[in-house]
């Protein structure tokens, strides 16, 4: 507590280099609101904003411990330059993302009620399931849950989760495959629908 | 199939133009109080990767190693 108050983000960039591990800690907890915030403020989205700030602060990471990083102003800055960098590339990603277009058809693909908005019952029912769902997720062992959690609500291929968790494809589906089996178990245990209309 | 644009992603880069150059102008201190954050999840997450992560050097070039 007494370090979090003292020490200035040179410093404490310096001993996460010289291999103090909680000094980036530190760093994350004294940035992360103006970080965060400058970055929801951009794109409006929780999600994606998760998304920009973990890897915004992972290559903050790898840039220091490959001793990249040379001291030219400040910490927030640098980190927010970095985020800054990762939103222009998500928008220039997206525009050079081509769309589907029916104009040159009769039929309307897009117009139907499939594709409507939800009634607010289904929605109350969607909010439900969803919210048992996560619920029963945390209830997994932590190497089912991570792979879960990014396959399912951060759209992470099976060879991206191979390569973030350090394991390899099968095993990362052999995860997956236990941690469905368990949220079907743990879902009868406490007799939760998961049926979505 | 046509390419068609439905957002104006210009607009939006010079926003986020914007939005960097008051960010940057407002002091670090301001943002102290704020409860605005990610996920618990997140953040755990990216403190344990950077306990994990250990850059190194193989036949000139360089590979990451994450220690679980």
């Amino acid at each position: 507590m007494e370090k979090q108050l003292v020490l200035s983000d040179e410093q404490l960039v310096k001993d996460f280099v010289a291999g103090d591990s909680g000094s980036i800690d530190i760093l994350i907890e004294r940035h992360k609101a103006k970080i965060f915030s400058y970055i929801v403020m951009c794109v409006k989205q929780q999600e994606l904003a998760e998304d920009i700030f973990q890897e915004a602060f992972i290559r903050v990471i790898r840039t220091l411990k490959n001793g990249r990083y040379s001291d030219s102003g400040k910490f927030s800055s640098w980190v927010m330059r970095i985020a800054h960098n990762l939103i222009i590339d998500y928008y220039r990603k997206q525009k050079n993302q081509s769309v589907i277009s029916n104009d040159n058809y009769e039929y309307d693909l897009f117009n139907s009620t499939q594709f409507s908005d939800k009634s607010v019952e289904e929605q109350m029912v969607t909010d439900q399931v969803l919210s048992e769902v996560s619920m029963l997720v945390n209830l997994l062992p932590d190497n089912q849950r991570e792979v879960v959690v990014m396959r399912h609500y951060r759209d992470l291929s099976f060879k991206e989760i191979a390569e973030e968790t350090n394991v390899s494809i099968n095993t990362a589906l052999g995860r997956m495959r236990y941690a469905l089996m368990n949220l079907r178990r743990l879902a009868e245990e406490r007799n939760i629908s998961l049926t979505m209309s | 199939m046509n390419k068609k644009i439905t957002q104006d992603y210009s607009a939006f880069e010079e926003d986020a133009n914007y939005w960097f150059s008051v960010f940057d102008n407002i002091p670090d201190i301001a943002f102290a109080k704020q409860e605005v954050s990610p996920g618990s999840f997140i953040v755990n997450k990216i403190k344990a990767f950077a306990r994990a992560y250990q850059p190194m050097v193989v036949l000139d070039k360089e590979v990451d190693l994450i220690i679980n």
